[in-house]
């Protein structure tokens, strides 16, 4: 059943997109807290709750991130950045519950008008994660998850069209349709 | 757009579902939310397996020893990784799964994340294994249950402590002082 409510729902997560690019005017601490708010809603195993959230504003530790991790020197100019640490929580799941968090909070600052990127260069890089890690004066039980740039985007980006979002190709029923090549693994 | 604030504060984790079953259209578009989620590169390792067989659910349900009751949901989509496709797999199924609850939230549906990618080789894992044809190098990463819900559950209040221990403020230890506008006079309970 079609209703209004779900049909706006879509529309935002469609409407999602990631920016690069950002116009300097700051983030209202309301829409902030409301991101926040988002992002300590989200589920998380077993209800640990297991993520911090920091809020980076200082323009050169923004840089100084941004460089370590060689990124698009326009995401430092994201007004605010929120880097999303979680501590370890006995079975791994503190990047599940991060992610969570970090989807939560790219919806509300969609729905605020805001843009967004969810960044997280440091894959296959521990080197350039230990750094930013210590920079951010993590203990050892806590991780980096991501860093979340959001700020009023340069440029309004399309939103996702629902036709193309939606691969048949990836839904199967029952069963996952296999090409004849391919045996479950067990 | 405003609205899916409200929406993230009302996605509450239900285990009671009616047995109503819950269209195609409904689940094109839960699916629709969860392959708009952002993914590395825009890699997407993301595949779902739409369940409805009774049975089936109920194996599985047993084997992975859930709540009874989330077998009771007319559908359960099993959310799976092809891990070759992105090392960030966890994390990307991980938005396509919040993205869906936020979904089935809005819609007026009920939504349960069933957790089970760290269970590798478990009884629940073998039962999915064979019971979905699930491909070598794929990883099943959660089932979520939907159903229209048989319970209602208030909206998520937000614990005020919660709120100003979370926040730092560009190093941590620096603990933001303000404190969550919205809930604070609301009480603790989640």
């Amino acid at each position: 059943m079609r209703t209004r409510k779900g049909t706006q729902m879509l529309r935002t997560i469609l409407a999602r997109r990631t920016h690069t690019a950002f116009q300097d005017t700051p983030v209202p601490e309301s829409a902030l807290n409301h991101i926040l708010t988002a992002g300590m809603l989200a589920p998380t195993r077993f209800h640990q709750r297991p993520w911090h959230f920091i809020i980076l504003r200082d323009a050169e530790v923004k840089q100084e991130i941004a460089s370590a991790l060689r990124l698009k020197p326009s995401l430092a100019g994201a007004p605010i950045w929120i880097a999303v640490v979680a501590e370890e929580d006995g079975p791994a799941a503190w990047d599940l519950d991060a992610a969570a968090a970090a989807q939560s909070m790219l919806i509300a600052a969609t729905a605020l008008g805001l843009g967004s990127a969810w960044l997280m260069p440091w894959l296959g890089n521990p080197d350039a994660l230990e750094r930013v890690e210590q920079l951010l004066g993590l203990p050892a039980n806590v991780h980096l998850a991501m860093i979340l740039a959001v700020g009023f985007p340069a440029e309004e980006l399309p939103a996702h069209r629902e036709e193309e979002v939606y691969e048949s190709s990836r839904v199967h029923l029952e069963q996952v349709r296999h090409a004849p090549s391919n045996a479950p693994a067990c | 757009m405003y609205s899916a604030i409200e929406v993230i504060q009302q996605r509450r984790t239900l285990r009671r579902f009616t047995t109503a079953d819950i269209s195609d259209d409904d689940i094109q578009r839960l699916l629709t939310a969860a392959m708009a989620a952002p993914s590395l590169m825009g890699r997407k390792p993301w595949h779902f397996v739409v369940i409805r067989d009774a049975e089936v659910k109920k194996r599985i349900a047993e084997a992975f020893r859930v709540h009874p009751q989330l077998a009771e949901a007319p559908v359960w989509i099993a959310f799976l990784a092809d891990v070759s496709a992105s090392p960030a797999w966890r994390m990307d199924l991980s938005a396509a799964v919040m993205n869906t609850l936020l979904q089935a939230t809005a819609m007026g549906l009920g939504a349960t994340w069933i957790g089970t990618v760290d269970s590798k080789w478990t009884p629940g894992q073998v039962e999915a294994c064979r019971t979905l044809y699930i491909p070598e190098g794929w990883e099943l990463f959660a089932f979520v249950a939907v159903g229209k819900p048989a319970e209602q559950r208030p909206p998520h209040v937000l614990d005020p402590y919660v709120f100003s221990t979370r926040v730092h403020e560009e190093k941590w230890g620096n603990r933001r002082q303000v404190p969550s506008p919205q809930y604070h006079s609301e009480g603790g309970k989640q």
